[in-house]
């Protein structure tokens, strides 16, 4: 069918009256069918045919690795309600502001310091542990950066020290973070700890962060580290 | 007239639920899109400094007067530099060795198997190629000349150096330099650690550990989770050490450095550090001599930064970060 200025296209018997008319009608049905799209993806459970997911039909959302579904239409496929998501926040970006401590609805906070051993070169003069510029290397309060004495340092052997964090005291302030990220092998990382967090629906911590380090991440993926 | 404007009030009326109804499903996109990144923050605001800073500022009065150039060499991901007895350049990079001359200009160039982890040019003028675990040797022209094994399944090695006698190959997974014949035969170790004798040996909590010979032909080694550099005589047996850990400009920052470090032919130390980034000269009694190059001159989070010096005392610095060698010169360095 040809359209002319004189086609009755909306099919109720009126013509339109100008070609600006027809265009913004044309773009008006264009984002209605948007929506529609939209809306369906967002409600409709898709049946899975890709490789590596349940692969016979079901319903997607039912299969154990759709948060891995490496399809690059699995965002489509995947109905939004179905993917459980949690807060956390990517070491790669914080810049160890000090929110994390003060912003969380629960005190002391839900985010904590955790230790990553495998990158650590348990170092004797730790810049985690101790203030910049101790000289001596005991374990008096006034050289410890931790304010709340989170850290237990752990003799192993000469000259080698182990670092543990006792999440019941720390606050998540970043201090030691910073300066093992700043004079050390930055093995000493931020993250929001689930079996603390309630999952705001709108992270408080996330809405003050400075750095946007805050995202949402499948839940089956909740912890996120930079390895190098 | 009367029918007329109520099909024009309709048509208003329509209209508005049409952009209505488009105005909601836009938010709506936007709020699904919103969704999907998860992303959620005021990101306007500007990050707070610390005083890390404040500790990683350059000390202006210890600054040597030295004059900088700049060379570019062709190939990327340099990661290791060394200077032959004609003052030609070497750099190592992604899987390739290029020859520059001393204004910069490229010689030529050869592929190697992998990317080079470190370099040295034998009194023999061949090219002494670090690989991840084994050494290779290459004639000056490119041409491969040996393959030697590899000292240990995990070696990872960081820093090779060499004599007319020995060749010194620095491994930082196994903390220990493999001591060489120029022909290739593993002839032992050096800095083993000893419990029995107290004896701790290298400490080398990252991928930096340098090694560089002397003008008498004996081994300095860096120690740098010690903070320290190590003298050996040329077959392995310790000699002494200099060095303390420190922010100031006199020691050693962070939990390991030296990361790099060069013997300058009237016997004083260049040394290069990570976290505070900055290139330091110390005279041969290990006193300090005065910064060639502090943090602000660097990115921020600059590595690597490999040294060698020329027969005129000129103190080559790699800048992997941004490509390029920087040579710095003057009188009294
Ligand atoms: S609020 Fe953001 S930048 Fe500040 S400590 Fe937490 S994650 Fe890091
Ligand atoms: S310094 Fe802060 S983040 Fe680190 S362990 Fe102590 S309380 Fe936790
Ligand atoms: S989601 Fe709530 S409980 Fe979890 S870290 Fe953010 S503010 Fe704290």
């Amino acid at each position: 069918m040809r359209f002319t200025m004189d086609t009755d296209i909306r099919g109720y018997g009126e013509k339109p009256k100008s070609r600006r008319e027809f265009f913004r009608f044309i773009i008006r049905w264009i984002l209605l069918l948007l929506l529609g799209l939209f809306g369906g993806m967002a409600f409709v459970r898709r049946r899975c045919s890709l490789p590596g997911g349940p692969g016979n039909g079901k319903a997607c959302g039912g299969c154990p690795s759709l948060a891995k579904c490496k399809s690059p239409y699995s965002w489509l496929a995947k109905p939004l309600g179905s993917r459980r998501t949690v807060w956390q926040l990517d070491p790669a970006k914080c810049i160890q502001c000090g929110r994390c401590a003060t912003e969380c609805v629960l005190q002391p906070s839900a985010v904590k310091c955790i230790h990553r051993f495998d990158m650590c070169g348990y170092c004797k003069l730790c810049f985690g542990y101790f203030q910049p510029g101790t000289s001596v290397l005991t374990s008096a309060a006034e050289n410890q950066i931790c304010p709340t004495g989170a850290i237990r340092r752990k003799y192993i052997e000469e000259p080698y020290y182990e670092y543990t964090i006792d999440l019941s005291l720390c606050i998540g302030c970043g201090k030691c973070v910073k300066t093992c990220g700043a004079f050390g092998n930055g093995s000493l990382k931020l993250q929001v700890c689930h079996d603390l967090c309630v999952n705001c629906n709108e992270c408080s911590i996330a809405r003050n962060c400075p750095a946007g380090a805050y995202s949402r991440v499948p839940a089956d993926e909740a912890y996120l580290f930079k390895t190098s | 007239m009367k029918s007329n404007r109520m099909s024009e009030a309709n048509t208003t009326v329509r209209n508005m639920l049409v952009i209505g109804f488009i105005a909601v499903a836009v938010a709506f996109v936007l709020m699904l899109v919103r969704g999907i990144s998860g992303t959620g923050g005021d990101h306007s605001r500007t990050a707070s400094r610390h005083d890390i800073d404040v500790l990683k500022k350059t000390d202006s009065s210890l600054l040597l007067n030295v004059k900088m150039k700049i060379i570019n060499p062709s190939i990327g991901d340099l990661s290791a530099l060394a200077v032959d007895g004609d003052d030609n350049i070497y750099v190592g990079g992604e899987t390739a060795v290029e020859m520059l001359d001393i204004n910069g200009v490229h010689v030529h160039c050869f592929v190697v198997a992998e990317s080079v982890r470190c370099l040295s040019i034998s009194p023999y003028g061949e090219i002494l190629v670090g690989l991840s675990d084994h050494v290779e040797v290459y004639h000056k022209n490119g041409g491969r000349k040996a393959a030697w094994e590899s000292p240990a399944s995990n070696a990872v090695l960081t820093s090779i150096a060499s004599t007319s006698n020995y060749v010194y190959v620095a491994d930082c997974m196994n903390k220990i330099v493999w001591l060489y014949s120029v022909s290739g035969e593993l002839l032992g170790r050096v800095g083993e650690k000893d419990a029995d004798k107290r004896k701790v040996g290298f400490v080398v909590p990252s991928a930096f550990f340098d090694v560089a010979i002397a003008r008498d032909g004996s081994l300095w080694a860096a120690n740098p989770g010690q903070h320290r550099l190590e003298h050996y005589t040329s077959d392995g047996r310790f000699i002494s050490y200099w060095g303390r850990p420190g922010l100031d400009a006199e020691g050693f920052c962070g939990c390991c450095n030296p990361s790099n470090f060069a013997l300058m032919p009237d016997g004083s130390f260049v040394t290069s550090e990570k976290h505070i980034v900055r290139v330091k000269v110390y005279d041969s009694e290990c006193k300090l001599k005065g910064i060639i190059s502090g943090q602000e001159e660097w990115n921020k989070d600059a590595l690597g930064l490999d040294l060698a010096v020329d027969s005129k005392g000129r103190i080559f610095v790699l800048d992997p970060q941004n490509g390029r060698v920087r040579i710095y010169s003057r009188n009294c360095i």
